[in-house]
């Protein structure tokens, strides 16, 4: 097994354990809701489902955690890659690739929580005929807490999406520093 | 440790912390109606939590070893890291990108934070006069959980981005007490035995 499967296999497995703590998050949720509105969920069906998912939980443990290999060796068809330029700097590459990740998901955010206020006041107006003035003053929505938060996110993503060169600085200062501070309490122990 | 647990601990520490905040947004007490339902069930979902928190918490950031190991298999010895700075490195890039993932879910939480130094003056007089709990206090128990865990979460995604400094220093103290002695070191005790 090559870096690259062992790196795959690292990966699947942490695929499988996210997947595996939401699945058990869910399960006392479905008790909860069968013991409290019965005439959603009855117990009979919810242990049905605790059952289903208890199974679905030990195939994806099994599959992601104890035949990873297999599957590492079936996703990674290349050889081993060669190793990168070691005068390349990767710690501030990482951390604007991680900047980058998160202005993704900041704009993602951004799009879901705009459509879902567009389309709540685009009902208000149309079912219950309001001008928007009243839907703002009576049904207070938007509410200026979600519009500020919203214009943060956007301009968090952006700036996170530009690669944001001062944190990204800022971090690789910080974490040179920690590194040096470890080492030279390490030397000084031994 | 070689580079591959390096980046299987960072892998796992990053899930776990991930883990432990997604586990509690599904908390059912706060969507629920937690005063309609019985009393032995709130006691057993939240014990249940608890259980779940303490297990992700103990085997995927704290004693992290034998599921690093399961996940990385059989490695070759001699692809052992030179030095602690890659942990330190992986460990703090990770731990940004939980907290930049965590920063805009908190957005609206963080914006009520300051809100709260407005509204604390007229409760406290409030209190004071009319000897009495304010509104801005009476919330139910789905609405506490959720107040408490939105302040939580906000300064968790605050720490993480910061690059948790203590938490990194922590774990690189943990691992290094864990690992056992470089291959020299062996062989320097045994040329003095």
């Amino acid at each position: 097994m090559n870096r690259m499967h062992t790196l795959a296999k690292i990966m699947l497995s942490g695929v499988g354990i996210f997947f595996a703590i939401r699945l058990l998050a869910s399960m006392p949720t479905l008790m909860w809701v069968a013991v409290t509105e019965p005439s959603d969920l009855s117990l009979p069906v919810a242990l049905f489902w605790m059952a289903f998912l208890g199974l679905c939980l030990v195939a994806l443990l099994y599959v992601f955690l104890y035949r990873g290999e297999g599957l590492a060796k079936r996703i990674v068809v290349v050889r081993e890659l060669a190793e990168p330029d070691s005068k390349i700097q990767w710690l501030p590459a990482a951390f604007r690739l991680v900047c980058i990740a998160a202005g993704l998901y900041c704009l993602n955010l951004v799009i879901w929580n705009t459509t879902y206020i567009l389309v709540r006041y685009l009902t208000h107006l149309s079912m219950y005929g309001d001008t928007p003035g009243t839907i703002v003053r009576t049904a207070r929505f938007p509410s200026i807490e979600q519009v500020i938060s919203c214009l943060l996110t956007l301009a968090v993503g952006v700036y996170l999406l530009g690669g944001a060169p001062h944190f990204v600085r800022w971090q690789v200062r910080k974490t040179l520093e920690q590194c040096k501070a470890f080492e030279k309490s390490d030397n000084s122990s031994r | 440790m070689t580079r591959m647990q390096t980046i299987t601990k960072t892998v796992l520490m990053v899930l776990g912390i991930y883990g432990v905040v997604t586990l509690w947004r599904s908390y059912p007490g706060q969507y629920h109606y937690p005063d309609e339902a019985p009393v032995i069930l709130q006691v057993l979902c939240l014990l249940a939590f608890a259980v779940l928190t303490v297990l992700i918490m103990y085997l995927m950031v704290f004693d992290n070893d034998s599921l690093c190991h399961k996940m990385t298999g059989a490695e070759d010895d001699s692809a052992r890291a030179e030095q602690p700075a890659l942990l330190t490195k992986s460990l703090r890039i990770g731990l940004v990108f939980t907290g930049l993932m965590l920063l805009p879910n908190s957005m609206p939480a963080m914006i009520k934070i300051p809100k709260l130094f407005f509204l604390i003056r007229p409760a406290v007089s409030d209190i004071i006069t009319s000897r009495d709990v304010p509104n801005m206090l009476r919330l139910s128990g789905a609405e506490w959980f959720r107040n408490i865990y939105n302040l939580l979460k906000v300064i968790l995604a605050i720490y993480l981005v910061c690059g948790a400094p203590h938490f990194v220093r922590w774990q690189l103290r943990h691992s290094r007490r864990a690992e056992p002695d470089e291959p020299e070191t062996i062989a320097n005790s045994h040329a003095t035995n």
